[in-house]
C-alpha cells in the first residue's frame, strides 16, 4: 500500500510538470514575538499532490510557520515562495488568493449561520455567486465530488465537530484553495472519523492539491503521509524525508531531541477501598446535552479506572456531575463512604480534583497571570492559605516553583494564562490541581493536543498519583491512551455506561462493540 | 501591497509592567485634553486663555479647589461604587438611586431623632450604608435567583429610589415651617464640619477611607484575587469551590453602601438637609470615571479629582464664554474615547518594521539577507 501512495504522488507531481513542482518553499524563516524567537531558520517544501506531515512539540513552531504561510503575520526573515513565486503575504487575503487555505484547528465559522450561509459570506464575491441557488448548487456539487453528505440549511452551531470540519474544508476549497493546511484535523475527532478524515487528505492530494498535515500523532503520519517534515525548537530538523523510510520511534526522536519518554502503567490495585461511587446517577435531559443514564461506577483506591468512549457520549456531563457543577435529577454520589456535599467547594475539600478537556471554560482564567491561577484554589479553601494581605510577592514565589517542577514554558510567573500554548496550560492545570493531598483525581482527555513528551509527562503524573493512592478516574476519548494506563476500564456510551472490566481481561473487539453500539 | 515603505507591528504582550499602564493612562489624559483643548479653540476660546481656565482657576486659587475638592468627594465615591461592581463583570447603573437611598437613610435619623445626639452621626453614617447596600443587593439578589439583568434592574431602581424620595419630599418630610419640598435643617451635631474658611468638609475623609479601603481590598484580600476569578470565568469558579453567588453579593451590597455614603456626604455636608437635587447626574459620570481609572480604587480617585476639575472648568467656560452644559459632557466624552484608544499601548507591543522588497525571487538555497 505504501508504495501505490509512493507512485501516486510521483504521477500527480508529473501531470503537474507545466508548472513548477514545489508548491510551497520555505528557507531559513525566522519569526520573533518580543523575546520570544518561535522560528530559528526553519525550512518546508512541499509539492503538489502529496500529503506533507509536519511533527513538532507543543511551541516547536509548527503554527507560527503555517501562519506565516497564510499570511496571519510576516516573518522577520527568510525565503517565502509559492509556486515558484515570492510570497511573502502580508494578509490572510493575499495569501488565500495565491491559493492557500488553512483549516485551522478552532474553526472560523459564524455558529448562528446556517452552512450555506457561511460559504456564502465566504466565498460569494470570489466563486461569483449571485443567487442562492447558485451558491447551493456549487456546494452540493462540490460535497458530491469529496463525498461527504451536507446539510445546507442547518446552522453550524447545531453541527458535530467532524460536520463543521467538513464545512470548513469545502468553505476553503470552494474559496479556490490549491494549497491546504490542516492544522491537527484528527485532535478534535473520534477515531473511526479520524480515519475518514485521514482518507479525504490524501483524496484531496491525489487530485493534485498540495495538502500540509500539522499533527502529534505519529500514526497519522504512518498512514496518510507522503513525506515528513519535523520541527524543534523553531528550526527544521528532519526535511522532507519520504515517511515510509522513517519509523515512530525515529520520528519521535526527532521530534523530542533525546530520548523518548516512556510510559508505564502501574500496578493494578487489589485494595478494597473505595473512595468514589456513583449509583444509578441520571440527570436531567437538556438541549445540546447527554444525559447520564442509570450510571453507576465505583473507583478504588490507588487505581485508573479508563472511561473509554466516542467524543459527545456524555463524558463532559460526568465530569461536571461529579464535580458538583450538575445536580443528578436521581442516584447518588458517594465519596469515602459519605453522601458528597452539594457545593463543588465542600467537595473539592474531602479531596476531589479535576482536569477539564476544554482548559480555559472550565480549567483556567485566561486574563488572570499563571501565579494567580495558582493561588486561587488555595484562598477559596476553607480555611484560605491567607485573608487579609494577600501579595503578587507570594503568589509569585508559590508559583515559581510549579513553573520550574512541571516545565512550564512560554510564560513567566506574570505572563497571562491565556497566552500560554495547550500544552502548558494543561501543565499548569496539573500544577494546580496536584497541590497539596487529594484522594480522588477526574480527568479528561487530559493529553489532547499535547505532544509526546508533554504527554507523557502528564501520563506518568495521573500514575504517580495512583501508585500514591490517589483514585483516578480517566474519561478519555483516545482508545490507545485508556489501554495503556488504565487498570479497569468501562466505556460510556449515548450516557449509560458498561460494567468496569480489568484490563487483562480486555478485548480490544469487545471494546470497541462497546463503544461503537453501547452496552 | 502597502505603499509605505514601513509596517507597523503589534504583538501580545505577555507581561505588562504596572509604570506602563501608569504612563498610558496619563498619556490618554494628556492627549483628551489636547484634543478638548483644540475643540474649545474651535469654539472661539481664545488659546491664550485655555491655561487659566484649565490649571489657574481650577487647581490655581482657592475658590477653584474649593468647588473641585467638594464636587470630587461625591464623584469618588459613586465612581468607586460602579468600579467595585466593574470588577466582578456586574454593571452598576444604579448609584443614583443608592445615593437617594444613602441620603434618605442619613436624613431619616435626624427627621425622627433617633438616638442621642453624640450618636446621631454614626447612625446616619449606618443608616446611608444600609439603605445604598440594600438598593444594590436587591439587583444582586435578582440576579442570582431570577436570573433578573443587573443593567435593568439597577437602572430602574434608581426611579423608584428617586420618586420615593419626591413622595417623602411632598409629604411627610415636607419642611413643616415654609411647605418647601425639602426637609428641616440638620442640626449642627448632623452636619459633617467644614474646614475653616472653605466649603470642602469633611467628607473628603470619608473618601480618603473609602479609597484605601477599596485599593486593600482589591489589591491585597483575598476578596480581591477572588472577585477577579469570577469575573472572567464564573463556571470555573464554582468548580474551584469560590462561593460566587456571595462574592456577587458581598460586592454588589458593598458598592450600594458606597453610594450610599457619596448620599451621606452630600446631605451632611453640603444641603444639610434633604432637598430634590441631591443625587442627580451622577449616572454617566460614575461609568465614565470607574472606567477612566480602570476599575482600580487609585485610579478612580485620580480620574474623578480630574473630572471634577473638569466640571469647575465647565462652569467658568459657561459663565465667561456662554458655551453649553454639553460642552463639558463632550469633553468628558473625549477624555474617554483617548484613554480607551491609548489602552492598545498597554496591550501591544508596537514595532516599526521595514518592509522587506519583494521582488527578489532569490534562487532556492540561497539565504535572504
Amino acid at each position: 500500500m505504501t508504495a501505490t501512495i509512493t507512485d501516486r504522488a510521483e504521477m500527480a507531481a508529473m501531470t503537474n510538470a507545466a508548472g513548477p513542482a514545489v508548491a510551497v518553499h520555505m528557507r531559513g524563516v525566522t519569526k520573533a514575538f518580543g523575546e520570544r524567537v518561535a522560528l530559528a531558520g526553519a525550512d518546508l517544501s512541499v509539492t503538489w499532490g502529496e500529503v506533507h506531515a509536519l511533527l513538532g512539540e507543543n511551541g516547536a513552531g509548527k503554527s507560527s510557520l503555517m501562519n506565516i504561510l497564510a499570511g496571519f503575520y510576516g516573518a522577520d526573515g527568510g525565503i517565502v515562495e509559492v509556486a515558484g513565486q515570492p510570497a511573502a503575504f502580508t494578509e490572510p487575503r493575499a495569501a488565500s488568493a495565491a491559493g492557500i487555505g488553512m483549516i485551522h484547528q478552532h474553526f472560523k465559522l459564524v455558529g448562528p449561520l446556517t452552512v450555506l450561509e457561511n460559504i456564502r459570506l465566504a466565498c460569494a464575491k470570489r466563486c461569483g455567486w449571485r443567487t442562492r441557488d447558485q451558491a447551493l448548487a456549487a456546494v452540493e456539487t462540490m460535497a458530491r465530488e469529496l463525498g461527504f453528505p451536507i446539510k445546507p440549511d442547518v446552522r453550524v452551531d447545531q453541527l458535530s465537530v467532524s460536520e463543521q470540519q467538513k464545512v470548513e474544508i469545502l468553505k476553503v476549497l470552494l474559496g479556490g484553495a490549491r494549497i491546504l493546511i490542516m492544522d491537527e484535523p484528527t485532535a478534535v475527532l473520534a477515531e473511526s472519523e479520524a480515519a475518514g478524515m485521514l482518507q479525504l487528505a490524501r483524496r484531496l492530494a491525489d487530485d493534485g492539491r498540495a495538502v500540509i498535515l500539522i499533527t502529534h500523532k505519529l500514526r497519522d503520519v504512518s498512514a496518510t503521509a507522503d513525506r515528513v517534515t519535523v520541527m524543534r525548537a523553531g528550526r527544521t530538523v528532519v526535511d522532507g524525508a519520504p515517511a515510509q523510510g522513517l519509523s515512530a520511534a525515529e520520528l519521535a526522536r526527532a521530534m523530542v531531541g533525546g530520548e523518548t519518554a516512556v510510559v508505564r502503567r502501574g500496578a493494578a490495585s487489589s485494595s478494597g477501598e473505595v473512595v468514589m461511587e456513583l449509583k444509578d446517577v441520571t440527570t436531567p435531559a437538556a438541549e445540546h446535552d447527554v444525559p447520564l443514564r442509570d450510571l453507576s461506577l465505583r473507583l478504588h483506591k490507588g487505581e485508573i479506572l479508563g472511561i473509554a468512549g466516542l467524543g459527545g457520549n456524555g463524558q463532559s456531563e460526568l465530569l461536571e456531575t461529579i464535580i458538583g457543577l450538575r445536580t443528578p435529577t436521581q442516584g447518588d454520589i458517594i465519596l469515602h463512604g459519605e453522601t458528597a456535599p452539594l457545593a463543588p467547594a465542600d467537595r473539592r475539600a474531602t479531596g476531589l480534583r479535576f482536569v477539564p478537556a476544554d482548559r480555559f471554560h472550565l480549567g483556567l482564567f485566561g486574563s488572570l497571570t499563571l501565579a494567580e491561577n495558582l493561588a486561587v484554589p488555595p484562598l477559596a479553601a476553607h480555611p484560605p492559605a491567607k485573608r487579609w494581605w494577600v501579595t503578587q510577592g507570594w503568589m509569585r514565589g508559590r508559583a515559581e516553583g510549579s513553573i520550574r517542577e512541571y516545565e512550564i514554558a512560554g510564560g513567566v510567573a506574570d505572563t497571562q494564562a491565556r497566552l500560554l500554548s495547550g500544552g502548558n496550560a494543561q501543565k499548569l492545570i496539573l500544577a494546580r490541581e496536584f497541590e497539596g493531598d487529594f484522594s480522588i483525581l477526574v480527568v479528561h482527555s487530559p493529553v489532547r493536543g499535547l505532544d509526546v513528551r508533554a504527554a507523557a509527562a502528564v501520563q506518568n503524573r495521573l500514575l504517580e498519583a495512583a501508585a500514591r493512592g490517589v483514585g483516578v478516574l480517566m474519561i478519555s476519548e483516545d482508545l490507545d491512551e485508556v489501554l495503556a494506563l488504565s487498570s479497569r476500564i468501562a466505556v460510556l456510551s449515548h450516557g449509560r455506561l458498561s460494567a468496569a472490566m480489568p484490563i487483562e481481561q480486555t478485548d480490544r473487539g469487545e471494546l470497541g462493540r462497546l463503544i461503537l453500539e453501547g452496552a | 501591497m502597502s505603499a509605505l515603505p514601513y509596517r507597523l507591528v503589534l504583538s501580545p504582550r505577555l507581561a505588562v509592567p504596572r509604570w506602563l499602564t501608569a504612563t498610558t493612562l496619563i498619556g490618554g489624559i494628556l492627549f483628551g485634553v489636547l484634543c478638548c483643548a483644540i475643540l474649545l479653540i474651535a469654539f472661539g476660546v481664545p488659546a491664550s486663555d485655555l491655561g487659566n481656565e484649565f490649571v489657574l482657576y481650577v487647581f490655581g486659587n482657592k475658590a477653584g479647589l474649593d468647588q473641585t475638592f467638594t464636587r470630587a468627594i461625591s464623584l469618588v465615591l459613586v465612581s468607586m461604587s460602579v468600579a467595585l461592581c466593574l470588577r466582578i463583570r456586574f454593571w452598576n447603573i444604579g448609584v443614583e438611586g443608592q445615593l437617594w437611598m444613602g441620603a434618605m437613610g442619613a436624613t431619616a435619623i435626624s427627621f425622627y431623632h433617633i438616638g442621642p445626639w453624640f450618636l446621631r452621626m454614626p447612625l446616619m453614617i449606618l443608616a446611608a450604608i444600609i439603605g445604598g447596600g440594600l438598593w444594590c443587593g436587591i439587583a444582586a439578589i435578582a440576579k442570582l435567583k431570577l436570573r433578573a439583568d443587573e443593567v435593568i434592574t439597577t437602572l430602574l431602581l434608581n426611579y423608584v429610589a428617586y420618586l420615593l424620595a419626591q413622595d417623602l419630599l411632598y409629604g411627610a418630610w415636607r419642611n413643616p415651617s415654609d411647605s418647601f419640598p425639602v426637609t428641616p435643617t440638620f442640626k449642627p451635631y448632623e452636619q459633617l464640619p467644614n474646614f475653616p474658611g472653605w466649603h470642602l468638609h469633611y467628607g473628603v475623609f470619608i473618601a480618603l477611607i473609602v479609597t484605601v479601603f477599596c485599593w486593600w481590598l482589591c489589591r491585597y484580600s483575598r476578596f480581591g484575587l477572588l472577585s477577579k476569578a469570577v469575573a472572567e470565568n464564573r463556571t470555573a469558579s464554582s468548580a474551584l469551590g469560590i462561593p460566587v453567588a456571595r462574592i456577587t453579593l458581598m460586592t454588589a451590597c458593598l458598592a450600594g453602601a458606597v453610594s450610599g455614603l457619596a448620599g451621606f456626604s452630600i446631605t451632611a455636608g453640603e444641603e444639610h438637609r434633604l432637598t430634590q437635587f441631591v443625587g442627580n447626574d451622577y449616572i454617566f459620570p460614575s461609568i465614565a470615571i470607574a472606567y477612566l481609572g480602570r476599575a482600580n480604587p487609585l485610579g478612580v480617585f485620580v480620574a474623578a479629582v480630574a473630572v471634577a476639575g473638569l466640571y469647575t472648568a465647565g462652569d467658568s467656560l459657561k459663565a465667561f464664554y456662554q458655551l453649553p452644559n454639553t460642552m463639558v459632557v463632550t469633553m468628558e466624552a473625549f477624555l474617554l474615547l483617548t484613554v480607551a484608544a491609548f489602552d492598545v499601548f498597554v496591550r501591544y507591543r508596537i514595532t516599526l518594521h521595514k518592509v522587506q522588497p519583494k521582488a527578489v525571487a532569490a534562487p532556492s538555497g540561497e539565504r535572504a539577507a
